[in-house]
């Protein structure tokens, strides 16, 4: 029976979602914790958490801020990418940014920017560019390259100005490097979103967490952070359901 | 016409440098089909790209209709060995692709497009992508985007080398029929395939390696038109294997040369 | 051939190193002409409270309170995560069973899950090490796991023909086959440790690196604050150039 279950990874991860639960539920009425409320404590608070304003209000200013802020980002992370990649005093130029930005702990830049730019979403802002920027660029930069040299003769036989060349053979064969870079950095976005809300304790889904955390709302708090999760999961699931499109 | 001078490209090898071509003249009339063929390493392929306008020579200079080439040019096209289509266009875009960057119109190079398509067999598959055809079939496709910009001249890189036996006959049967039936182009196709190079060609330039220089030009002595039973006939046999000799003493001598 | 007479690997380390040093520029000079000095200190100001910091007790002693969390929780990651991604490289069951667990905390920030260990477990050293140990040991299952699955199947058919105990298959096929895949997870769980230790102390306002940050931003010291920050780069760069060298010491050592 190992060997058919092993087969059906769908059925063992309902399973053992499904097992946790219930023992998250028993646990809880034994109330051996105040920290472990029962799974359908949780439940009730989401449901309140859902009709709340307060939630609302919170979801929506978190939301609105990565949805504008990151789109744009995209766009110039990408023109970046295509401009390191194809312009080699420009690699040399940014490289070093760019490995900066990857390689340090961003969440350390966050006092600073928190600092500079007030407790506001102006600070979002910025966390979201500086999280993700590199990561962009890196991706697009490596889509670029991975482009067939012989495409690119190809091209260059047959003409092909520069405006063509990057219209029907850079991009679309950089396209699937590049949207993997937008999938990671859409994650990056929304967790830097997060931390440096929570840092500001005052706005967004960051700053409800601190605050149900200060309250001991414990029911409230789990019902948060299972929101975000499930968010963050659908949000990976989709963009790896577009990246397969992208991918020839 | 073709008039090539004192040929030379010298390229950068880890710091030393390599000369895949040397002092390499030879003159390609109008409307005639000339095999180059040669050992590895003797330099054919980089004559052809050079030829193409794609390579820059070192020395030497390579005239179309009396001017000196600089770089690509409307009346050379190029079909290659890995038939370089784009992987995300399908069939009917890839084979007009040549049309685009010349500049024309959607509707317009789409239409002429489709009519190579059909002279090389592959009408009703304009909306495949390459990664559903077959080898044969997509160097069908790089033939047909390389004829839609009506070249005065057809240059090609080993265009069957990537393909099996069987398809290779075909496609070269094919290739002749084309080349029989239509208005006088030059031709200028690379190959290792000596077979090849006799059914295809009026000339075969035999090139030898290390370095890379034409080593002899041999007149092909079967009239035009051809047909498949041309291979069937004795002459045809003594003459590819002659030349097939040939070119295995120079293979031959390369590899001692290279033991010493 | 080359224009300039300098050779191309050295060229590149010139223009990415005037890179950085015209970026530092620009912000020197938008620091003195254009921002308010109370929240953007020029360059001169930052490396002078650097400095000042690097001569006072206060400063390191920080430093020491934030490294024991630090390193405790990160051991812990790294021990509990190769052995639970070693064992979830082999067990497609446990695999299965893990998977949602760890696909959820994969795309959670774990940032939201500090009040729950602070209600759970207070801000003490405990607490501290455990926010740490849960920003690493995500990555380091999935990297080791998926090291894992890379080894040759071959491999294990053929321990299976000889009748290898479950010690040698350990010792003789899996630790060496998934050697480069516990050493990525290393690479990657330390990184995540530095942010779980740096986020630690940020929320957890102890008494260690986050309570110097917090001082200096409430009392506007600018430059110290930027020092402060500055100190915590390098620190992820030093640990990470350690990383490296222990990681080609061990290549040595194992001789291939």
């Amino acid at each position: 029976m190992t060997n058919a279950l092993s087969r059906r990874p769908a059925v063992l991860g309902t399973i053992s979602v499904l097992t946790a639960l219930a023992l998250w539920e028993f646990a809880g009425r034994r109330e051996l914790s105040p920290a472990l409320p029962p799974f359908s404590d949780v439940i009730a608070a989401f449901i309140e958490l859902m009709n709340s304003d307060r939630f609302r209000e919170a979801v929506v200013a978190t939301a609105q801020t990565v949805a504008v802020t990151y789109p744009v980002t995209v766009v110039v992370g990408v023109i970046l990418g295509v401009l390191m990649a194809t312009i080699k005093p420009v690699r040399w130029a940014l490289d070093p940014w760019v490995n900066l930005g990857l390689s340090l702990p961003l969440v350390s830049v966050i006092p600073v920017l928190i600092f500079v730019f007030g407790l506001d979403s102006a600070t979002i802002v910025a966390v979201i560019v500086v999280y993700t920027l590199p990561v962009l660029i890196v991706n697009t930069a490596s889509g670029v390259r991975s482009v067939d040299p012989e495409l690119i003769s190809m091209a260059r036989s047959f003409g092909a100005g520069r405006s063509l060349m990057m219209r029907r053979v850079i991009l679309p064969g950089a396209a699937p490097l590049t949207v993997a870079g937008i999938r990671i950095g859409a994650g990056r976005a929304i967790r830097g979103a997060i931390v440096a809300e929570q840092l500001i304790g005052l706005i967004g889904l960051g700053g409800l967490i601190q605050r149900l955390g200060g309250a001991f709302a414990v029911a409230e708090l789990y019902a948060a952070i299972l929101f975000i999760g499930i968010i963050g999961v659908v949000t990976v699931a989709l963009l790896g359901r577009m990246e397969t499109r992208v991918v020839v | 016409m073709i008039e090539i001078s004192g040929l030379g490209m010298v390229f950068e090898r880890e710091g030393r440098p390599f000369v895949a071509i040397e002092d390499v003249s030879v003159d390609i009339a109008d409307g005639e089909f000339v095999s180059i063929i040669g050992p590895s390493g003797c330099g054919k392929t980089t004559l052809l790209k050079i030829i193409a306008g794609l390579l820059r020579p070192t020395s030497g200079s390579v005239a179309v209709n009396g001017e000196q080439i600089t770089g690509p040019g409307p009346e050379r096209a190029l079909v290659f060995q890995n038939f370089v289509l784009l992987p995300w266009a399908n069939v009917l875009d890839n084979a007009a692709f040549g049309l685009e960057a010349r500049g024309l119109g959607r509707d317009e190079r789409r239409a002429q497009a489709a009519t190579q398509l059909a002279r090389v067999g592959l009408n009703g598959f304009e909306s495949h992508y390459p990664r559903e055809l077959s080898g044969g079939m997509q160097q069908r496709v790089g033939i047909a985007r390389a004829l839609a910009v009506n070249p005065d001249i057809l240059l090609m890189d080993e265009p069957f080398g990537a393909l099996d036996a069987l398809t290779r006959q075909l496609m070269q049967k094919d290739l002749l029929s084309l080349w029989q039936e239509s208005e006088p182009r030059t031709g200028v196709f690379v190959t290792h395939s000596m077979d090849e190079a006799v059914y295809l060609s009026d000339r075969i330039v035999l090139m030898n390696t290390r370095p890379g220089r034409v080593e002899e030009t041999v007149d092909v002595p079967f009239g035009r038109p051809r047909n498949r039973e041309l291979t069937a006939h004795a002459d045809y046999r003594t003459f590819a294997n002659y030349l097939s000799s040939k070119l295995e003493t120079m293979q031959r001598d390369d590899m001692s040369s290279r033991n010493e | 051939m080359t224009t300039l007479a300098i050779p191309r690997s050295d060229r590149r380390l010139l223009v990415g190193a005037s890179s950085l040093i015209i970026g530092i520029l620009l912000w020197e000079v938008y620091a003195r002409l254009a921002a308010d000095p109370v929240f953007i200190p020029t360059v001169g100001d930052v490396s002078v409270a650097f400095l000042q910091l690097l001569a006072e007790p206060d400063f390191w002693s920080a430093y020491a309170t934030t490294l024991e969390p630090f390193l405790i929780g990160w051991a812990a990651a790294i021990v509990l995560g190769v052995t639970l991604g070693l064992w979830m490289g082999r067990s497609t069951i446990a695999s299965g069973l893990s998977a949602p667990h760890l696909a959820f905390l994969n795309a959670l920030p774990i940032s939201t899950l500090v009040p729950v260990v602070v209600i759970v477990a207070g801000i003490d050293l405990l607490a501290r090490s455990m926010v740490v140990f849960l920003f690493a040991i995500v990555e380091v299952v999935l990297t080791t796991a998926s090291g894992v699955r890379y080894i040759d199947p071959d491999l294990f058919d053929m321990g299976r023909s000889f009748s290898l105990k479950w010690g040698k298959r350990l010792t003789r096929i899996i630790l060496p086959g998934a050697a480069a895949g516990i050493a990525a997870a290393v690479r990657v769980g330390t990184g995540r440790a530095v942010v779980g230790m740096v986020v630690m102390e940020l929320l957890l306002v102890s008494v260690g690196v986050g309570k110097l940050i917090s001082r200096y931003r409430d009392t506007f010291q600018a430059p110290r604050l930027y020092a402060v920050v500055l100190s915590l780069a390098i620190f992820a760069l030093a640990v990470q150039a350690v990383l490296r060298r222990l990681e080609q010491k061990a290549l040595i050592w194992r001789g291939d």
